[in-house]
């Protein structure tokens, strides 16, 4: 992997608190003190159990919903919730959130990454056009131009999806989940597709997922999110040389339940120290 | 990417609207030979009963028909889009509802000050009408906008839309209770929709209402694309969704109530012509379905107040029949037939 000048800081997050605000009581806080940093060219996944705040923390970080304190910065610009367009310049979201529209075809779908840049009936012009051409090469899915969105597989979707996200031209993915609801071969290709598009295009790439194999294998860095709010960092040989994911994953009070997740944990390293 | 069906859809549609215009103005309770209709046209007519007739009573009725039937279907439109439901209408801000409680207000309680003296005084789409619906529908429309500006999702808009129109259609429900028969007669007529009750006066108003109404919906194009997908899918590609949903809803409001005032409620059309638009030009973007909406709108009126002048005696059909009897049909024929004929790989 020779990902050129490793050293710009595409994201930062200073003292961020991650929640939900309620009117007139205190606020409900998932994390608090978040220093995190991401450089270019990095994928970085996210994990975590359930109800952990995995989905707060990339909608915090995109913008789509207000810090309770602290900052968020893209390349050295302050991310605020309230500046969807300046956002959409600096970072782009895939979101789980299921697309329910008939006779809009891939092509149309993909070019609404283009809205920040396109004029006021939002055309594309011959800049947009190539752009969502080698958008769609780079996610392989050239010939499906014409293919009505609602009618493509999940893994289809997503490809498309993260093309959208790809035209959008900002130096930061974040995608939330991009492997739920897939078959294996589809979940091993999007990720394989994630890390490639890092390292020939230079974007910084931030995924949360379930898929804790994948993303071992895929990542640069992981960032584990405990119950509780607490969240470790690390490569991932770092984090599996010690007890990191035991401590994030164990969170069930079922003491067989605890065991199966050791045990998981025990084969997992097992098989990528054999690797 | 553009479909191939684009290039002739529109002059198509564009040539279907002429024939209906002039159908509309050919077309009446009193009947004319071609000559006759061509003479007045071509100003070569000396029949003064004639020209009254074409300039004076069936031109303002074809331009009503015009302005309500675009209109409404732009509405229909934006809340199909921006409530992301294909039931949604013109009417689901509750919009029509306060206009009809304005009339009611006015048509029963100046019953029972008044005497049915003062209701027979006011001719059918008098001034009085068209400003106690305008006064209706404002209320309305400022207490949703209101409420759009603190509300932060757009279902909850329209529960609050559509529970706000059930609670001014009961106020209008027992009013009719309380009143007699003649004066809920008067009531209903109006709610039965008519646009030869506006005349060339009401239409220096109302023309520059729509039209101003229908540039705002065609501006707003690029950010109906967007919210197509979803609002978070909108707002990450930078659509401030807020700002959008009350510009959406201050047009829809401002002319549907406009419309309403003038013609009384006319239903359907907001509710089915974008699915007519939508089932022709095979497409949900917005830069070619929003004129084809309004050109599909402005079409349909025009054939449905053609339609309602058929029994060829001077009974004229309520025209909110007309489109719901004859309109309902032809959509549904066309949504199924499209729906067959769908052939989705062309790459």
């Amino acid at each position: 992997m020779n990902r050129p000048e490793p050293d710009i800081i595409v994201l930062e997050s200073h003292d961020l608190a991650i929640g939900y605000p309620y009117a007139g009581s205190s606020p409900l806080i998932l994390a608090r003190d978040l220093h995190l940093t991401m450089e270019r060219g990095q994928v970085i996944g996210l994990l975590g159990p359930n109800g952990s705040g995995k989905s707060t923390l990339l909608r915090t970080l995109a913008g789509l919903q207000p810090t309770i304190s602290g900052l968020v910065k893209v390349m050295g610009q302050t991310i605020r919730s309230n500046q969807v367009r300046q956002t959409a310049r600096m970072l782009s979201v895939v979101l789980t959130d299921r697309i329910d529209v008939r006779n809009l075809t891939v092509f149309q779908l993909v070019s609404m990454g283009r809205y920040p840049y396109t004029d006021w009936l939002g055309r594309a012009g011959s800049n947009d056009h190539d752009r969502i051409r080698t958008a769609l090469e780079q996610v392989r899915l050239q010939s499906y131009s014409n293919r009505f969105f609602n009618e493509l597989s999940d893994g289809e979707q997503q490809r498309t999806l993260l093309a959208k996200a790809l035209v959008q031209d900002t130096p930061l993915i974040i995608l939330d989940e991009p492997t739920a609801h897939l078959d294996l071969p589809n979940r091993i290709s999007i990720m394989r597709l994630l890390r490639t598009l890092a390292d020939e295009t230079g974007k910084s790439i931030l995924f949360s997922t379930h898929d804790l194999d994948l993303a071992i294998h895929t990542a640069d860095h992981l960032w584990l999110l405990q119950k509780g709010g607490v969240l470790l960092k690390g490569t991932p040989a770092e984090l599996m040389a010690g007890e990191a994911f035991e401590n994030t994953f164990r969170t069930g009070t079922d003491e067989a339940d605890q065991n199966i997740v050791s045990d998981y944990f025990r084969s997992l390293k097992k098989r990528s120290l054999e690797e | 990417m553009t479909s191939k069906r684009s290039g002739w859809i529109f002059p198509v549609l564009a040539g279907i609207l002429i024939l209906a215009f002039l159908g509309d103005l050919l077309f009446g309770s009193v009947r004319l030979s071609f000559k006759d209709f061509s003479d007045v046209l071509l100003g070569k007519s000396d029949n003064q009963n004639m020209d009254y007739i074409i300039w004076s009573l069936r031109l303002p009725k074809a331009i009503t028909a015009i302005l309500a039937g675009s209109g409404l279907a732009l509405c229909g439109l934006l809340m199909q889009t921006l409530f992301r439901n294909p039931l949604a209408g013109p009417f689901v801000l509750g919009i029509s509802s306060g206009a009809s409680l304005g009339v009611a207000l006015l048509v029963m309680a100046s019953s029972w000050f008044g005497g049915n003296a003062l209701v027979q005084a006011l001719p059918y789409g008098h001034w009085g009408m068209v400003i106690a619906a305008m006064a209706g529908a404002l209320a309305v429309m400022l207490f949703v906008i209101l409420v759009s500006v603190r509300v932060a999702d757009s279902v909850s808009i329209l529960i609050i839309g559509m529970m706000f129109g059930s609670a001014t259609g009961a106020i209008v429900s027992l009013l009719q209770y309380f009143s007699d028969p003649d004066t809920v007669k008067s009531f209903l007529v109006w709610t039965f929709g008519d646009i030869s009750a506006v005349t060339a006066p009401h239409l220096k108003l109302l023309t520059p209402l729509v039209i101003a109404g229908i540039f705002a919906g065609l501006i707003l194009r690029k950010p109906l694309n967007a919210l197509l997908l979803g609002e978070n899918h909108a707002r990450v590609i930078g659509v401030n969704v807020k700002r959008s949903r009350i510009v959406i809803i201050l047009i829809t409001s401002l002319l549907t109530g406009a419309i309403t005032a003038f013609t009384g409620p006319i239903a359907f059309v907001g509710v089915a012509v974008p699915h007519l638009a939508r089932a022709i030009l095979r497409t949900s973007d917005h830069r070619r379905l929003t004129p084809a909406t309004l050109m599909c709108g402005a079409i349909i009126m025009l054939i449905c107040d053609i339609l309602a002048q058929l029994p060829a005696s001077n009974q004229v059909l309520p025209i909110n029949t007309v489109t719901a009897i004859f309109g309902a049909p032809v959509v549904i024929w066309v949504v199924l037939r499209n729906r067959r004929g769908r052939t989705p790989v062309e790459s």
